[in-house]
């Protein structure tokens, strides 16, 4: 099977963004995922550049890979990039997905919501379309997570961290 | 945020101070505020020179001075002995000595009106949010310092001005801490910061800890980081618009959140890993799901606060003042996978106690270079394990890999196999009060798992040779993450078993789970007991492994297990055999 490795880039890229995409192409296991330039840290000694994986363009979950380039060598590879190959196609749209969202969070499905947008949530190579809802709350601000194959809740994360 | 929307909205802030003062053509709440802060009552006793300052209607610029002091605890009330110390403060940015510097703009949030009233709907009932009033009111005194202003007569004071000094303070310095350091740039703005937050909530809800005072104010007993686009969400149910950058929020309660230094670096370090780094609630492996991701943002701010302050002891005034048992010490070393806990605070302390030690062994400039350098390049789900691979790789760079590999070798930090022996145990009784967690489908945030979503560990039992049954048991609560549990009611979780080798999962083309059988144990009451006997129990003796999984949408929290040979001859109790699995 031919492998394909599509890396986009928003921006010009700089050197080392260059590089580490260049490098992500030709190394199994993540030849084949999908993967967009996130953001470069420039630090005194080094350059790491994070892309986080898509599906057919939306953002795959809690799925990135960071690339650390010194001296104009790649030094290290880390994250979790795992190609889809498998796909449960949506089943329910953005609306239906606010409200799911509104009643996990404040129990009727008519409550105030905020950002939704589609998302890809993963889990091996399976892919399963879905939605990010984000929520607020009387004292913080949640993000629920809506399977948009089965049409469920499959998570709700808080934003504010103690 | 877009810059065109950045240029638009100055914050919310500025949306409550200056609307009603630009009607007076800009005559601004500045120029009142030193008398403000010279009539509160922890202001100190007026020295000489307030003596002889003009009347109060006469307004006069205090100095602006490039090095003002001020008194902050260096540590917190408790440490210290309620001992303030005189430090250093940043310049100020603003010219009337509002505590305002590059790098942090410190708000009271005073127990007044004025604060922005939201009404959401809870079900079918309409609660009304009142948020506390945000104001800067500390200012320096005609000398240009800000040691006038001193701790409160009572701790619980939720209007002081001291917080906010000691907010000031050590928010610069940790900020210059990673800045000057490590050579973090993405945090070089002003970081708002609230002191003394409280609401007035009508009506008052019976949420335990969060009782109305006989003002009807709220006490917070907690400190919080929003994420810029968090607060965003949160803002917009009030009508507010967004914030430029995160927020960091201390709130007042018996205790003042704001005293504890440690608990302002703790915050101010989940900013600085951001919200792209570290957010995995569950990541799943082999062995099920691992929560290593998240408990390590916690776990490293506990260390970067450690190291900071130069001391082990994570909340002891913050914490501790409401419940000594949950201060953290990094000094007490907790290991995977014997300290597994599914709440991440607690889960933290396995990675903040194993920095600890590797600090205790290479001294702590090589440590904190270390763990920053590694987390620089962690990733949105990072576990243990690749965290413990790039820490090695900087370890390595320094010429202290052995020294290092040693410590995670004997805290179990990479490469843990995640499973507990099966004892009798109890969370109420148990170090950290926590129950074991399973994630349902409508918790763990992720979908595909065919026969329930995994614990976030499995348990084993040494079968010994000849034993005739084995009864397990164990307790189910609503899930939520505490003991009493906030997701409703207990519902039955399935358990399943694989002889002499750890249950396993692999997630390339199907999800697989390699067990020997899966048993719906019956539930009494909160309570599921099963007894395995024949093919579930290993020939000859060893290992059964076992690993609990959630097939219904809320969490389960298990509040209990015990584990019981039984000989042949006693009544069993719901017995499976595991014939035909």
């Amino acid at each position: 099977m031919l492998l394909l490795l599509t890396v986009a880039l928003f921006a010009p890229g700089d050197a080392a963004a260059l590089q580490a995409k260049t490098w992500l192409q030709s190394h199994a296991p993540l030849a084949g995922a999908e993967l967009k330039r996130a953001d470069v840290r420039l630090r005194r000694d080094r350059a790491i550049v994070r892309f986080s994986q898509t599906w057919r363009g939306k953002p795959v979950l809690d799925r990135d890979v960071t690339v650390t380039v010194r001296g104009g060598e790649i030094t290290r590879v880390n994250g979790h990039a795992t190609p889809i190959r498998r796909f449960h196609e949506a089943t329910i749209d953005a609306a239906q997905a606010r409200r799911l969202a509104a009643k996990a969070v404040h129990g009727h499905e008519a409550a105030a919501v905020g950002e939704v947008r589609e998302v890809v949530l993963a889990l091996g190579d399976l892919g399963t379309a879905g939605f990010e809802v984000q929520v607020p709350k009387v004292l913080g601000a949640v993000a629920v997570r809506i399977d948009a194959h089965a049409g469920r809740v499959v998570g709700v994360r808080d934003r504010v961290l103690r | 945020m877009s810059a065109e929307t950045k240029g638009r909205v100055t914050g919310f802030i500025a949306l409550l101070l200056f609307t009603a003062a630009c009607d007076d053509g800009g005559a601004s709440a500045d120029l009142e505020a030193p008398d403000a802060a010279s009539a509160t009552p922890d202001a100190a006793e007026p020295t000489p020179d307030a003596a002889t300052e003009p009347a109060p209607d006469v307004f006069v610029p205090r100095p602006h001075l490039a090095e003002p002091q001020g008194n902050v605890f260096l540590d917190d009330p408790l440490t210290n002995e309620w001992e303030t110390s005189v430090v250093t403060l940043h310049e100020t940015t603003t010219d009337d000595g509002a505590l305002t510097s590059e790098w942090v703009n410190v708000f009271n949030c005073l127990n007044e009106d004025g604060g922005v009233i939201a009404m959401p709907m809870l079900g079918n009932f309409q609660l009304t949010v009142q948020m506390c009033h945000e104001v800067q009111v500390a200012r320096p005194g005609p000398d240009g310092h800000y040691t006038h202003i001193v701790p409160p007569f009572l701790e619980s004071d939720p209007n002081d001005l001291f917080a906010e000094v000691q907010m000031y303070h050590h928010v610069n310095l940790v900020h210059d801490y990673f800045k000057d350091v490590h050579g973090l740039t993405e945090l070089d703005y002003p970081m708002t910061a609230l002191v003394n937050v409280q609401v007035k909530l009508d009506p008052p809800l019976p949420i335990p800890g969060f009782e109305a005072g006989p003002d009807g104010w709220v006490q917070l007993p907690n400190a919080a980081f929003f994420p810029e686009e968090a607060w965003a969400q949160f803002a917009a149910q009030f009508g507010l618009p967004p914030r430029d950058g995160d927020l960091i929020l201390f709130g007042q309660a018996a205790p003042d959140f704001s005293y504890d230094a440690r608990v302002i670096y703790h915050e101010y370090t989940h900013a600085v890993v951001g919200t792209e780094r570290l957010q995995a609630a569950a990541v799943p492996d082999a062995w099920g799901l691992d929560n290593s991701s998240a408990s390590m943002n916690e776990g490293l701010a506990d260390y970067f606060a450690g190291t900071l302050a130069g001391g082990p002891e994570i909340g002891v005034y913050g914490i501790g003042e409401l419940q000594p048992n949950l201060v953290r010490r990094l000094d007490d070393p907790r290991r995977c996978p014997a300290d597994l806990v599914d709440e991440i605070h607690a889960q933290g302390r396995i990675v903040g106690s194993t920095m600890w030690a590797v600090r205790d062994a290479v001294g702590a400039e090589v440590a904190d270079a270390i763990a920053y350098g590694a987390l620089e390049q962690f990733g949105v789900a990072t576990t243990h394990d690749g965290a413990a691979e790039l820490m090695l790789a900087e370890a390595s760079e320094r010429g202290v890999e052995a020294e290092v590999r040693a410590v995670f070798e004997a805290f179990g930090f990479g490469g843990c196999e995640r499973s507990l022996e099966w004892s009798a145990w109890s969370a109420a009784t148990s170090r950290d009060q926590l129950p074991h967690v399973v994630e349902g489908r409508g918790s763990g945030g992720l979908a595909g798992f065919p026969d329930g979503v995994p614990a976030y560990k499995q348990f084993f039992i040494d079968v010994p040779e000849g034993t005739h049954a084995v009864e397990l048991g164990w307790q189910v609560g609503g899930g939520g993450g505490a003991i009493g549990g906030l997701g409703g009611s207990p519902r039955p979780i399935d358990l399943a078993l694989r002889k002499d080798a750890p249950i396993q999962f692999s997630y390339l083309g199907s999800i697989q789970m390699a067990h020997d059988a899966l048993i719906d144990g019956p539930m009494e009451g909160s309570r599921q007991t099963i007894t395995l006997t024949g093919g579930c129990l290993p020939d000859g003796g060893g290992r059964l492994h076992t690993l609990w999984l959630n097939p219904n949408d809320n969490a389960m929290n298990v509040l209990s297990m015990n584990v019981e040979f039984i000989d042949a001859g006693q009544e069993l109790t719901n017995p499976f055999d595991c014939a035909g699995e």
